[in-house]
């Protein structure tokens, strides 16, 4: 089990998707940086995570995608998806996140973190 | 409610005859035809080859990125909505918003975009959908997209009633700037559907032609396809005068019925009541009205048909009309129809010309009425109609009249 992509390898591809999602040059982008200073919104991010599935193959579950909101997150959850470990969340999902048919909790949503995937859609 | 007299002052549209209106209006009347080789498909399965497809349509050339993530009927829609008002120099005001309408007719919503995923899904057993799938096949994307440019916060739907989507959407549109519910409007429709999946369905059907459209001509063997959008900007003629605006035309009634006899076939008595209401929605005689653009799609079934209607509504007076179809030239964008024929159509009266119908051979004695066979004609049109006939029976019918 030593063939699995490294977090520096990780964090290559989802840097790349970030910089094609948002036209962005890839050098404005670090470890350290967070969706919202990307200008990286909910509608986005899911495509960036619907990207780096696609590329390194794996499922990231609903839950464990409305919670990555900077590019730790991703590179984090990602490197334990890949070592096929399960990713625990720290806390949980706010409850706005659940609401589904809501527009006005996903707007709320939308202005204090300004990226978490999942709470793109009220349906 | 006092009724409001609408007025059109903008004018957008994207087809197979040219990617604004600039190039619309002299390829109507130049007789030029938007039907080619159909080359976004491969057709080889498919007993039809030609459509009327937008050529060197490329996203980027009109679009952010974010936006070329929209289904190509939305984008279709939004570049002709954008190029509407920009026609119509109209600036939105923070009041204007409030009730600021969008309505649309889109039948098919994202074909293409379904197409292309499903086949990822059912064929290369994809694991995953693209997460914008829902968002970009909803049939409201376009209306939704284009409340968005232009914070358009009243009413704003999509409307899906096949053939007659934008003509019934043209028509909603109108009546809620009449009746002050808006005091401005963008509609039409908006429709791109070439895919493999939709070009076989209306092969099944057996209603598209092998070569090309004849309307009202004895040798017709069917429609053509045809993809685009039509919009224009509708606003009450106090708002338009105050602000010096061109006025194309106006908008003076809109009629729909329902056949309720059968689900394909169609019938003389829904067409002719749908035109009987607009011109009793408009307050206008039969006699007033020069030029009917038609549906005519150049089916075996409709042309006939359509022809006994309109004899039906006009009497002795059918014989003075000028009627055609212009979907000889822009094919049949079918959710888009009523919308690249009501900008036809409003062209058409603002510069006293009648498009033709082209590509027809001969006479058809079931079709005995002046169709503008082939070239265009010098002609002050007072009243025009502009006429959609859909499957499922729904007829709707609009009305506009020369403005001085």
């Amino acid at each position: 089990m030593t063939d699995h992509p490294s977090e520096e390898q990780i964090l290559a591809i989802v840097i790349e998707k970030v910089a094609e999602q948002k036209s962005i040059d890839a050098s404005e982008i670090s470890i350290d940086s967070k969706f919202e200073d990307l200008e990286v919104d909910s509608l986005d991010a899911m495509e960036i995570l619907f990207e780096v599935e696609e590329e390194l193959d794996v499922d990231i579950p609903d839950t464990a995608a409305r919670s990555m909101r900077t590019m730790s997150d991703v590179v984090e959850g990602l490197g334990k998806l890949v070592r096929g470990e399960e990713i625990v969340l720290p806390d949980p999902p706010p409850v706005a996140d659940e609401v589904v048919g809501d527009p006005a909790g996903v707007e709320e949503d939308e202005s204090s973190s300004g990226a978490s995937p999942g709470a793109a859609a009220g349906g | 409610m006092s009724e409001r007299r609408v007025v059109i002052t903008g004018l957008g549209v994207v087809s197979a005859l040219g990617q604004d209106r600039h190039g619309f209006w002299p390829a109507l009347t130049e007789g030029r035809s938007g039907i080619q080789t159909i080359e976004s498909v491969d057709t080889e399965t498919v007993t039809f080859k030609n459509g009327a497809e937008i050529k060197g349509y490329t996203p980027a050339d009109h679009l952010s990125k974010a936006d070329q993530m929209l289904d190509r009927n939305a984008q279709l829609g939004l570049i002709a909505a954008r190029e509407a008002v920009q026609d119509s120099g109209l600036e939105f005001t923070d009041e204007l918003r409030q009730t600021g309408a969008v309505v649309t007719g889109c039948a098919c919503g994202g074909k293409t975009t379904e197409d292309e995923q499903y086949y990822k899904l059912y064929a290369l057993k994809k694991k995953r959908s693209h997460p914008m799938m829902v968002p970009k096949v909803m049939g409201n994307a376009g209306a939704s997209r284009i409340s968005l440019e232009f914070g358009l916060q009243g009413p704003v739907f999509n409307l899906s009633t096949a053939c007659s989507s934008s003509n019934h959407a043209m028509g909603q549109a109108y009546w809620l700037v009449r009746n002050g519910m808006s005091d401005v409007a963008l509609t039409g429709g908006h429709e791109a559907f070439f895919c493999l999946g939709n070009l076989k369905a209306w092969d099944a059907l057996r209603v598209v032609s092998p070569d090309t459209c004849r309307p009202f001509s004895r040798d017709r063997l069917g429609m053509i396809l045809g993809e685009g959008s039509g919009m224009l900007v509708l606003e009450t003629l106090e708002h338009a005068q105050d602000r010096g605006a061109e006025i194309y035309a106006e908008f003076s009634g809109f009629g729909m019925t329902a056949d309720a006899h059968h689900l394909t076939l169609p019938s003389v008595d829904g067409p002719a009541r749908a035109m009987s209401s607009a011109l009793n929605d408009a307050g206008v005689d039969p006699s007033a009205v020069s030029y009917i653009n038609a549906h005519g799609t150049g089916t075996p079934a409709n042309d006939p048909n359509e022809t006994q209607a309109i004899h039906h509504v006009f009497g002795e007076h059918a014989a003075k009309l000028a009627v055609s179809s212009t979907k000889s030239a822009h094919g049949h964008a079918l959710g888009a129809a009523g919308a690249l024929e009501g900008v036809a159509t409003v062209l058409a009266i603002k510069n006293g010309v009648l498009p033709p119908t082209i590509n027809f051979t001969e006479p058809d004695p079931g079709c005995d009425l002046d169709y503008v066979p082939n070239e265009a004609r010098d002609a002050q049109i007072d009243v025009a109609l502009s006429s959609s006939y859909a499957f499922g029976g729904l007829n709707a019918v609009l009305a506009f009249r020369r403005f001085e």
